[in-house]
């Protein structure tokens, strides 16, 4: 007969493997704890005390208070007269244009097509690495090359359009008319989706086959299939990427800035034609680094912190009603 | 059948800036902003030209210095702390994560002025190693994780059945076991996407290399040498396209071959549960 | 643990914030240096083509001969729309260079207001470097606060290109002098489509057209940008609304569809190509810089052409001959060990004739001193000419002013521009007010004592 412990053992016990579990998980996240000591927490600490100063990278920080954050919602105050940010509440507008547009796009078009390469066939690496190409394109370059194919004059895709009887002549300009500006990003982030799809592929394939053949005995089709196995056994993989596209989109930055100088015809420009491309991440570079306002840039970049904390802790949250995680123990 | 016509409708769509950039690269300087689609001659020699005016070489090796090493770094350290997030349940498990993902959200832009300030003056004092000018201040930080990749995998680690590791478990296997045996081998698609995005990113990347190597020629990045087709009143497209082509194929390469792991490690058919 | 570690964190940045341990910084000049030991320069530029880097490289050969115990260490900058920024981390770091050259003064005032740069005032007097051998439009941009932190390297300046040929068969004696002459000679020159679009440009009045430029269009008229205060007076100097009317009729002449969305954008990324639209016939009338003679030259286009002074407004006759001017500077960035002898370099960069010459005949920029742009070694063709006595002419002046805050606050204007011109604007007063007080917020939000 196993000897039976006594309560205060069964206590030490528990404590014991309680601490031993701690100690694994110290010991696993031991890298990622340094890292971010060194790495981030400082420089996070450094621009949040940022935030409170005029700071212009070269002289010491002047703290101001409040100052920089009643700047940016329209309480400040400068020798008696009322003074904001006057592109602020614009580029919160076109940032939150990106995203509620660009993360749906993105989502449905990546998960489509990673459907459509995870049939076996011949050939299949090739289409995917095509797929995958556009988006191991320095982003630099791919903004470039649809700015010249999206010219209004000059591109092939007008070109193509002013065949059309109905439109000829009036194609859209693209990039040098604010209402179709970001839709062309929009256009262009279509484009890069390859990584996306990679994703997607990875976890498409790793749906394990026999639920699928279960569910194909019972004689279910093809919608019921995705619905009923591929849709939950991915939602997963949908978080991840709803989650990173909404990061992503409210720091929304590269494409914006190389297309925004385009149609300006000059560098020193952004957010062309018309302020239609300034969104919140092309405002605070302009603060930080044409007007030497790193303090109020610090700001900036602080609010949308919380702004996107608050945003992906609401998602974290309600992911538990429709994130199914396979592995049954979560 | 059908799918395959769906599928080379929409990869030719995918492939038509990729065509116009080879096209543009085949052109003359003269001619690569005019309407005209097609070159005329055909300047084959561009790309000859493109080795001529970088030296390929260093700045290749540092390329793959930097891709490399980062990539063996973020796939070492992510790894268990992924694991930690995913397949073990402690207190505060959720808060930290949240801590993690916290670091993706501010906008680079400005950590990275005091972060360019603790590698030049507070790291070089500790240490009295330079590291301004060299690749270290890129290849370092890699190696102590990083957030997105610790979210990718942790989304595939939560997917593995727990019975699997339960087994090891009863077996007598700690959590190395079952990191081994398990979550390794079945998340191996997973894994191949981290170090493929980290090894693209760090080979695209022009921003750090330009902040922490950028006045040391030695230590330059293939990124870097795009400017040397850049000038202050010029911009020579047909090069500039043909160098990102050139700067493309080793990605491209990795890729088309990589994809046999992506499809290897996958299926749980023939795993009893 | 946590507090530990929490105030660690803070004691970290607040030192960081103090800016802590910066090297030991240069004072003023001493005797000069008749020192012979060894010396090795950093010098930082940001030209990236090779041949812009070569020709750099052998123009200031010389320099080693002169001084043939300094070598020069040269770093070609890889990213020259960055250069300054990264000067300045790299000044703040602790790995500047001892001499810097920057393609733009934007960065002037910063490096003035908080001494990134030295002084170089004491070295000038020093050295008894005679001041007016630059034209006075040198100190629009070289210097701020009473500092003068920059000198000169060859410059840029801005006039009127026309096509010759255009306008004599148009019966048109000479380049426009007003504006309402420039109008008249506009319209006149332009070819239209039979569909309506423009086929021929008299002139694009666009103000990111190229080189143009909203403050270009206000110097016609003698506009200012800041009062004596240094307040904005966009909305209360005349001159600023009479530009704008100006050009926004022009513009409706063409119809903004026409001249924006169809013309402005094929030609616009041709600028710097051999298919730029003055070199190919597609616009009769350009304002444009000094190098546009050498690529015209380069481009082997066939363009016969005239450059003069830009015009000037109808009632203002005197302000003729000015023109924007402003490029390439030099200076010494306070953390250099070696201030003396990177004194030696600027002062070489800035006043040598060989150099400035063999450099302005690879560049085919405006040489900066007398002697230079009158040294018969100078090859540019006749047309060149209009450049370097614009950039002699004591009107001339660098737009948009310098200001510690950089040049950010200028952009104010621009985009407004746009909105007029596309007609989004309906009260021309009340919208110069508002951009009034966007430089205003602009700069007071960089405010640093």
């Amino acid at each position: 007969m196993i000897p039976r412990r006594s309560p205060a053992e069964r206590r030490r016990a528990r404590r014991r493997s309680a601490l031993r579990k701690y100690g694994v998980v110290l010991l696993l996240l031991a890298p990622w704890i340094i890292g971010f000591v060194v790495f981030t927490a400082g420089p996070m600490v450094v621009s949040f005390l940022w935030s409170f100063t005029h700071y212009d990278m070269a002289s010491p920080p002047h703290w101001v208070g409040l100052d920089n954050y009643r700047f940016m919602f329209g309480l400040g105050k400068i020798n008696g007269q009322r003074m904001s940010d006057p592109n602020y509440w614009l580029s919160v507008k076109n940032t939150l244009f990106i995203i509620s547009f660009g993360v749906p796009l993105r989502v449905v078009f990546s998960m489509l097509t990673a459907m459509l390469l995870t049939r076996p066939k011949r050939g299949v690496n090739t289409y995917r690495t095509l797929f995958f190409m556009p988006s191991m394109a320095p982003k630099v370059a791919a903004a470039l090359v649809f700015v010249y194919l999206l010219n209004p004059t000059t591109g092939p895709i007008n070109q193509l359009l002013n065949l059309i009887p109905g439109v000829h002549g009036n194609a859209p300009a693209w990039f040098y008319d604010p209402p179709y500006a970001k839709p062309a990003l929009l256009i262009l982030g279509l484009w890069g989706i390859g990584d996306a799809i990679v994703i997607y592929l990875a976890g498409l394939l790793s749906v394990p086959r026999e639920l699928y053949e279960a569910i194909s005995i019972e004689g279910a089709g093809a919608w019921q299939r995705f619905r009923n196995v591929t849709l939950p056994m991915i939602t997963p993989v949908i978080f991840f990427t709803i989650v990173m596209g909404v990061i992503d989109g409210f720091q929304y930055f590269d494409q914006a800035f190389i297309a925004g100088n385009v149609s300006s015809g000059q560098t020193s420009i952004l957010g062309s034609p018309q302020n239609s491309l300034l969104f919140y991440g092309v405002n605070l570079y302009q603060w930080a680094f044409r007007n030497f306002a790193m303090g109020y840039a610090s700001a900036l970049a602080w609010v949308l912190f919380a702004a996107t904390m608050a945003v992906t802790a609401v998602l974290l949250l309600t992911s538990k009603r429709w994130v199914h995680y396979g592995g049954g123990n979560q | 059948m059908a799918n395959h016509s769906v599928l080379i409708a929409v990869s030719a769509i995918f492939m038509v800036p990729i065509i116009f950039m080879i096209l543009t690269a085949l052109m003359t300087d003269r001619q690569a902003l005019t309407p005209s689609l097609w070159p005329h001659p055909f300047m084959w020699k561009n790309f000859v030209t493109v080795f001529r005016q970088i030296p390929l070489a260093r700045y290749t090796w540092n390329t793959f210095l930097y891709a490399g090493l980062s990539t063996v770094g973020v796939i070492v350290s992510c790894i268990p702390v992924a694991y930690a997030f995913s397949r073990i349940h402690w207190r505060g498990r959720n808060v930290v994560f949240m801590l993690v993902l916290s670091t993706l959200m501010l906008p680079n832009q400005v950590t990275s002025v005091p972060l360019y300030v603790i590698w030049a003056r507070t790291l070089n004092e500790l240490t009295g190693i330079q590291f301004i000018g060299t690749l270290k201040p890129l290849i370092i930080p890699n190696f102590f994780g990083d957030a997105f990749s610790i979210f990718l995998l942790r989304q595939f680690f939560m997917t593995i059945p727990s019975e699997l590791c339960d087994s090891i478990r009863v077996d007598g296997g700690g959590h190395w076991q079952i990191l081994r045996r398990v979550v390794i081998p079945l998340s191996k698609p997973a894994i191949m996407a981290v170090g493929l995005f980290q090894f693209i990113y760090a080979w695209n990347d022009f921003y750090n290399p330009l902040v922490y190597v950028g006045a040391n020629p030695n230590a330059q990045t293939l990124s870097l040498a795009l400017s040397n087709f850049q000038g202050m009143h010029h911009v020579q497209w047909n090069l500039t396209m043909a160098a990102t082509l050139i700067f493309m194929i080793p990605v491209v390469v990795i890729f088309f071959l990589a994809q046999r792991v992506f499809i290897e490690g996958v299926t749980l058919t023939g795993v009893k549960g | 643990m946590k507090r530990l570690l929490l105030c660690l964190v803070l004691i970290a940045a607040l030192a960081l914030i103090t800016g802590c341990g910066a090297k030991k910084t240069s004072t003023g000049p001493g005797p000069a240096s008749t020192s012979h030991t060894p010396v090795t320069l950093t010098v930082w530029h940001p030209w990236t083509v090779p041949s812009e880097k070569n020709g750099f490289a052998n123009a200031v050969a010389g320099f080693h001969a002169q001084y043939p115990w300094i070598t020069l260490k040269i770093v070609s900058f890889p990213d020259s729309a960055t250069f300054d920024q990264s000067l300045i981390q790299a000044i703040n770091g602790g790995h500047a260079p001892d001499v810097a050259i920057s393609f733009g003064p934007d960065y002037v005032g910063q490096y003035a207001h908080d001494g990134l740069w030295l002084d170089l005032k004491p070295f000038l007097a020093r050295d008894k470097v005679p001041a007016d051998q630059f034209a006075p439009a040198a100190l629009t941009y070289c210097q701020y606060e009473g500092k003068e932190v920059a000198l000169p390297v060859l410059t840029d300046a801005y006039g009127l290109y026309y096509n010759k040929a255009m306008f004599a068969k148009a019966g048109i004696s000479g380049p426009p002098k007003t504006m309402s002459e420039l109008t008249a000679d506009a319209e006149k020159l332009t070819v239209r489509n039979a569909d309506g679009s423009i086929k021929i440009a008299g002139f694009v009045p666009i103000d990111t057209w190229e080189e143009l430029d909203t403050t270009d269009l206000a110097r016609a008229w003698g506009g200012t940008y800041f009062d004596t205060q240094g307040k904005p007076q966009l909305a209360t100097d005349p001159a600023w609304a009479s530009a704008l009317q100006w050009q926004k009729q022009l513009v409706d002449w063409y119809g903004y569809d026409n001249i924006y969305k169809k013309f402005f954008s094929t030609y616009t990324s041709s600028e710097f190509s051999a298919n730029n639209a003055f070199e190919t016939g597609k616009v009769a009338m350009v304002f444009d810089g000094e190098w546009r003679t050498r690529m015209i030259a380069n481009d082997g286009s066939k363009v016969n052409y005239g450059t003069a002074p830009f015009p000037v407004a109808d009632d203002h006759p005197e302000l003729y001959g000015a023109g924007r001017v402003g490029g390439t500077i030099t200076g010494i960035p306070k953390t250099s060990q070696h201030p003396d002898q990177a004194w030696f370099l600027v002062k070489y960069m800035a006043t040598d004739t060989n150099f400035l010459v063999q450099l302005a005949n690879n560049l085919g920029n405006v040489p900066t001193t007398k002697a230079s742009a009158t040294s018969p070694e100078l090859s540019m063709p006749p047309q060149f000419q209009t450049f370097i006595d614009i950039w002699n002419n004591p009107k001339s002046s660098y737009a948009p002013p310098i200001e510690a805050q950089g040049s950010g606050y200028a952009n104010a204007l621009t985009t407004f521009d746009q909105k007029w011109l596309a007609g989004k604007v309906p009260d021309l007063q009340a919208g110069l007010q508002q951009v009034d007080k966007n430089v205003a917020s602009t700069l007071s939000v960089s405010q640093v004592p």
